[in-house]
């Protein structure tokens, strides 16, 4: 017995669990959990369609490559929000204590011992994926705010700019525009 | 964004509420404080900015001086909580719908989940009901009578500090989108309810200078930049060098404070002198060159975009008058209007009132078609879409819609043209005649029930993009849908914030996604004469099959 089949009837209590504390961390939780149009709902179906695909990923041992997506689709929205970056990024781990109570009451726990083991470190790899695509977006937030600067919209209400210097830079860059236009 | 102290941070990981503590805050609204850290606010206005509005709209601004928004010290004035409600008791006197919003709101819920804001932060005061009732309570506690005596228990409050911190917080985290007010059964027009929160705000000093700064920009100067006018002009100039790179012409109708003009042209400023707007610019000036439209563009009513509708009703009437003054200066018959956002709030739901009717203008007529905008008889305004729709219909415009066959096109319906003008089939027209490759966003997330840009109403500053990020969601989730399923790699729109800060939104969200304004891609497929011939677009990016299209011209021949 592996854990795959000791869990394959718990699957939909797991995830169903798995989704609703993830979502439990926002102050109103209970609309992203009933809306299930995910265009009016969208950190809801985000996360419910990204953590299935996890879950499946996780306990079917595909190669962990494939969880980058709906892992980044997650990170991605909890990078932005108000948590702290552990915050951000411990939903993986609460998957760990969800399958960890659901197989309390096994019988032959021992027999799964060696794969419950593999499965936690896969969950473990998952959370170092977590770690650096929650990096990634806050560089990518930086840069952002960077580009925004350069690029002269800052202007739309910044009025402590130069105008004259913007003027001189923006006939050095003419001679360069391809470079301008791939940034934005 | 999270301190960075070892200590701290071992102190958020063990104590703060999180998924690992499990410790989520469980009180009711009314005991929930708000806490101020970088990135969830907006800077104050400097004091020099706020001497400056004072000087011509005495009282309206609070006292001019320094004040940190993370300080429990505001630098507020002694009788601050008097300033407010005095405030507060004028408005309800002065605006109608202030008191009916006040009072019939019978807290439904439904327009509770509407809102981009909530939607990307979870944050139950930013569900449009909640938010309100920030405001309302303190109605209710001071100006109704139950309210009086009851207090809480009927939903009534005082005005304490920590109230106006909420109120800062929260009607900042309102871009005035209307979307919420769709849903309403009643018509209550939240946005109007963060107006006149910001109304009061201002009395007592608390505003921000992303807001107040272009505001007294645009009052001064007549654009938020302060551009002055050889400036202004020399900046338009400039782009029609860019013009002739590109299609072989050098226009010739661009004219500056030209009295006796048949049509004066307001743009948002945005579009002479920031990136993508200026590709937009380019796109109106070869729309009037193709037609030969008599316009001028003034220097001194250089801005269409109102920042002053972002603090009071008395700075937004004066910033719109001088739209209206400059037309008359200039002797006109009407006015033509860019692709700009709350400018068309403004004028089409506020101008009559404010500094209306404009007599000395007439119903807009186009010289070219002759079709009479009778929608703009009141604000003898067009809008340039309206315009240019109208221009195909009557097929003014040789069309080469092959040329923007390199774009992958969406519409995002910029909110004040789609929900405060009912803008909504004109772009979709325009869009139809000069690109291939349009796809719709999802049906709940377009027209009336488009999602805001998340950065709407002076909160386009670089201090919360992370909150730009969150509001903006709602609307880069429906962009990623159709970016996968259809290849859209670009967003265009009709509103300079949009075009400014899409642009940002996509970059986080959706990179593979461009933003550009619909002038833009008019510009790019019309046929110019004399031109040469066309291999690069406005952004000298190349055409799709450059130089192996040839007399594959005239696609809008299908006739109206």
């Amino acid at each position: 017995m592996n854990i795959e089949t000791l869990l394959a009837p718990k699957k939909k209590a797991i995830i169903k669990k798995w989704i609703d504390q993830v979502l439990d961390s926002y102050g109103a939780p209970d609309f992203f959990k009933k809306q299930k149009d995910r265009f009016a709902n969208p950190i809801g179906g985000t996360i419910s369609d990204g953590l299935q695909e996890l879950y499946a990923i996780l306990l079917e041992e595909r190669e962990l490559g494939e969880a980058a997506r709906s892992l980044e689709q997650i990170i991605k929205i909890r990078a932005v929000q108000d948590f702290t970056p552990s915050q951000a990024v411990s939903f993986v781990y609460l998957l760990k204590s969800i399958v960890r109570d659901e197989l309390a009451k096994e019988k032959n726990l021992e027999e799964i011992q060696a794969s419950l083991s593999e499965f936690e470190a896969r969950i473990d790899k998952v959370a170092l994926m977590a770690f650096d695509f929650y990096m990634n977006c806050r560089e990518r937030l930086h840069q952002i705010r960077v580009n925004e600067v350069l690029s002269g919209r800052h202007t739309l209400t910044d009025g402590t700019k130069c105008v004259s210097a913007m003027l001189k830079s923006r006939k050095i860059e003419s001679a360069d525009k391809s470079k301008i236009n791939r940034l934005t | 964004m999270a301190d960075t102290k070892v200590d701290q941070m071992s102190v958020n990981v063990v104590k703060e509420p999180s998924m690992m503590t499990g410790a989520i805050p469980g009180k009711d609204w009314m005991d929930t404080t708000v806490t101020f850290k970088p990135g969830n606010y907006c800077y104050p206005a400097k004091k020099s900015i706020v001497e400056y509005l004072d000087k011509g709209l005495p009282g309206l601004f609070g006292v001019p001086r320094e004040w940190t928004v993370e300080s429990d010290d505001w630098q507020l004035p002694e009788n601050w909580v008097e300033i407010i409600l005095q405030g507060m008791r004028e408005r309800l006197d002065k605006f109608r719908s202030f008191k009916v919003f006040m009072d019939i709101c019978v807290r439904c819920g439904a327009c509770a989940d509407k809102c981009h804001f909530f939607l990307g932060t979870g944050d139950p005061k930013n569900m449009p009901v909640l938010r309100a009732e920030l405001l309302r309570s303190v109605y209710r506690g001071n100006f109704t009578k139950a309210g009086k005596i009851l207090g809480s228990i009927a939903g009534g409050r005082e005005m304490t500090f920590e109230v106006l911190k909420e109120w800062f917080m929260y009607f900042y985290q309102c871009t005035e989108c209307r979307r919420c007010s769709v849903f309403c059964p009643y018509g209550i027009d939240t946005a109007e309810i963060t107006m006149m929160a910001r109304e009061l705000l201002h009395l007592v000093g608390v505003g921000t200078n992303w807001i107040l700064e272009p505001a007294a920009n645009s009052n001064r100067t007549g654009n938020h930049l302060g551009l002055q006018p050889h400036t202004f002009k020399q900046n338009a100039e400039f782009l029609l060098d860019d013009i002739e790179e590109v299609t072989g012409v050098m226009l010739k109708n661009l004219t500056f404070n030209r009295k006796g003009a048949e049509v004066l042209f307001v743009i948002p400023s945005a579009d002479v002198f920031a990136e993508p707007g200026i590709f937009t610019f380019m796109g109106y000036l070869l729309i009037f060159e193709h037609i030969g439209l008599d316009y001028t563009i003034s220097t001194y009513s250089s801005e269409g975009g109102n920042f002053g509708s972002f603090t009071n009703n008395e700075l937004m009437k004066k910033l719109n008058g001088k739209m209206y003054a400059e037309a008359e200066r200039l002797g006109v018959k009407w006015i033509l209007g860019g692709e700009c956002g709350h400018m068309w709030r403004v004028v089409h739901q506020y101008m009559e009132t404010m500094n209306g009717p404009p007599d000395n203008l007439e119903v807009p007529k186009s010289p070219i078609t002759g079709t009479v905008f009778e929608n703009a008889a009141a604000a003898k305004m067009v809008h340039m879409s309206e315009f240019t729709a109208d221009l195909i219909k009557h097929n003014k415009l040789k069309i080469d819609k092959s040329r923007n066959d390199h774009r992958v096109v969406t519409f995002h319906d910029s909110c004040n043209p789609a929900r405060g003008m009912g803008l909504l089939e004109e772009p979709r027209y325009i869009h139809q005649h000069v690109c291939n490759n349009f796809y719709e966003m999802p049906e709940n997330t377009i027209r009336e029930q488009t999602f805001c840009c998340g950065s709407g109403t002076g909160l386009n500053t670089g201090e919360i993009m992370d909150l730009r990020m969150r509001g903006g969601l709602p609307r880069a989730n429906a962009v990623k849908y159709v970016e996968e399923k259809h290849g859209v790699n670009m967003l265009s729109c009709i509103c300079a914030i949009d075009r400014a800060t899409l642009l940002a939104l996509m970059e986080y969200w959706n990179p593979n996604v461009g933003v550009c304004g619909i002038s833009e891609l008019v510009g790019n497929a019309l046929i110019m004469d004399g031109e040469k011939e066309r291999d690069q677009d406005l952004r000298f990016e190349e055409l799709l099959g450059a130089g192996q299209a040839e007399g594959e011209t005239g696609n809008n021949e299908e006739g109206e």
